[in-house]
């Protein structure tokens, strides 16, 4: 395994995709301007394999539909919200203090078009029938931390701060009035996911955020588990 | 390999080799011996890029001459105001980041924040914490008053802002290309050549802070590569690509979700007082992304947002010209000016959140 310790990693672009990055362990590491799979072609993602990053930051950085396979990241800082577009995960763990993160289902930020989206939608349905876990966050303290397109079952979690959220129970009706009226954030992203027609989610209770956000937060997921919204567990 | 405290030396070994250095940094021809070897004499007036930013009085260098008479320089002056400037500034975001990690911890700090901003709910969300240090940290900073003052705290910023590291190994691998080669005045040739790039740093603050610099460029033209032509307009370049994000979300507004946080969407969707400033992040986003997606425009524009550090949004290369770029509503340059990079940058426009655009929820 190579190994880069408070290294500086900058404008590094994957454009073409097809890279294979795998066995490398990164400490202390800086990543500025960087992208990685930015394509467009389902059949030419890039893999990142057997890789770890401890410590590290990505400034400016934009993630596209890679494959994410073993790979161990524990602190990762982020100067603004690191999107990540239409990539795979298969035994990938975030722990310790990560900063934000939002991995979106749709492979391009813009380009919507069918012939674009569907050949990596099918992938990702085989992808994750595929594997026995594909993300593990039960450690990991998010500023900020949203995910769609991996199902709940996949997802490692800790009970406590990070539920799933069914689209049978959220159908189900009168539980938005019992809510306390300090409870927004979550039936609002609850009425987003009912309209995306996923099957479940998992909400994310962001554990590195201000204090009075954060427990107000994990007041309101506890909230939704009380009143059978969120799974029980 | 040249160690810092070496290229001190050339700061700290007597205040003539400072003042040598600096004066024939900035301006060599300007910078002329004197009959006594012992002493020179360096005349402001005379000097066409100091008469520029408005010197008025000799200044004459000698071997007796002192540090309480360096301070009493313009350089000396403008060097106590670059350190004011900093202090305060690092005091400001220090108030401000108290307050604003107090927000999250107490009422009333949240109360101190919310009659600051006037806002009147309760809010602590990142971006409203990196609103509040910036804040404190602009309303504490002192502000140079002196041109000399100015030309090094700027010039400084910009240097700092550049990224430090690529400078560094710079500086590094010429010191110890001077230091290796330079025989018996290795020692002095390493450390000239070590501090060459922060002259070049030091004169681009003078472009960045005199009038001529308006456009925001802090290298002047006759810096700029032979084949600077082929470069870019990064501002014209930029506006483009702004135009371009603007349209995709007037024509599928969605596409914002999947740019930002639930909770700033939710800002958005819900048209609270906060969309307009979600609505600009999306923008600034989408704009970034085809600016990734784009071999020749990402090598000419790189994405600065950086929370907690006041920067522009983006850095527009061309050639050896740096510019300073911020994507923002005409309405909004005036809060935008105040920031300490304000004056030094360009603003690229967009109409801001159209009042009809309706955003799936």
């Amino acid at each position: 395994m190579t190994e880069f310790r408070a290294k500086s990693f900058d404008s590094l672009f994957d454009r073409k995709g097809d890279l294979v990055l795998e066995n490398m362990f990164f400490e202390d590491c800086r990543f500025s301007n960087c992208a990685l799979s930015l394509t467009k072609d389902a059949s030419m993602r890039s893999v990142v394999r057997h890789i770890g990053l401890k410590n590290c930051s990505a400034n400016g950085c934009g993630i596209g539909p890679a494959i994410f396979e073993d790979v161990d990241v524990s602190g990762l800082a982020t100067n603004d919200l690191l999107i990540i577009w239409g990539a795979l995960f298969g035994r990938v763990k975030l722990s310790g203090a990560i900063d934000k993160i939002k991995i979106n289902h749709f492979a391009h930020f813009s380009d919507r078009a069918v012939a674009i989206q569907k050949p990596f939608d099918d992938q990702r349905i085989a992808y994750y029938n595929s594997i026995d876990w594909a993300l593990d966050i039960s450690e990991a303290r998010f500023k900020e931390f949203d995910v769609r397109g991996i199902p709940a079952r996949l997802i490692r979690r800790d009970p406590e701060t990070q539920v799933v959220v069914t689209r049978d129970r959220a159908l189900k009706s009168g539980w938005l009035e019992k809510l306390s009226p300090s409870n927004k954030l979550w039936p609002f992203m609850i009425k987003l996911f009912l309209s995306d027609g996923d099957l479940d989610m998992v909400l994310v209770a962001p554990l590195g955020a201000p204090k009075k956000k954060r427990d107000d937060l994990i007041r309101g997921l506890h909230e939704l588990r009380a009143i059978g919204v969120a799974e029980p567990d | 390999m040249l160690r810092d405290d070496e290229s001190m030396l050339l700061y700290d070994d007597g205040s003539d080799a400072r003042a040598h250095r600096l004066g024939s940094l900035v301006s060599g021809d300007a910078l002329s011996e004197s009959d006594d070897s012992s002493s020179f004499e360096w005349n402001w007036e005379t000097d066409p890029e100091f008469s520029k930013i408005g010197f008025e009085s000799n200044f004459v260098v000698s071997k007796e001459f002192g540090f309480a008479d360096a301070m009493l320089t313009p350089w000396g002056i403008g060097g106590v105001e670059t350190l004011a400037h900093f202090a305060s500034s690092g005091f400001g975001s220090m108030v401000g980041g108290a307050l604003a990690t107090g927000a999250g911890l107490s009422v009333e700090a949240l109360d101190v924040v919310n009659r600051a901003f006037g806002w009147d709910e309760y809010n602590v969300s990142a971006d409203r914490l990196v609103e509040t240090i910036d804040f404190f940290r602009d309303a504490f900073t002192y502000e140079p008053r002196t041109e000399i003052g100015k030309l090094m705290s700027y010039g400084s910023e910009a240097y700092m802002s550049i990224g430090s590291a690529p400078f560094n190994s710079l500086k590094t691998g010429l010191g110890d290309f001077g230091y290796e080669w330079g025989g018996s005045f290795g020692p002095l040739l390493g450390a000239g050549l070590y501090a060459l790039p922060d002259a070049a740093l030091l004169y681009a603050g003078a472009r960045l802070s005199s009038p001529a610099s308006a456009s925001g460029s802090i290298f002047d033209d006759s810096l700029v590569t032979a084949n600077a032509e082929s470069f870019l307009d990064t501002k014209v370049t930029l506006q483009g690509v702004v135009d371009r994000a603007v349209m995709d979300l007037q024509a599928n507004p969605g596409l914002a979700r999947d740019l930002m946080s639930p909770g700033s969407y939710q800002h958005l969707a819900e048209g609270t007082r906060l969309a307009d400033a979600s609505y600009g992040k999306a923008v600034e986003r989408l704009t970034a992304r085809y600016i990734q997606e784009d071999e020749l425009l990402s090598g000419a524009l790189q994405y600065q947002s950086r929370p907690f550090v006041s920067t522009p949004d983006f850095f527009g290369y061309e050639g050896y010209n740096l510019r300073l770029l911020e994507i923002t509503t005409e309405k909004s340059i005036p809060s935008h000016v105040v920031r300490s990079y304000g004056s030094a940058a360009e603003y690229v426009l967009h109409p801001g959140l159209p009042k009809d655009l309706v955003f799936p929820q």
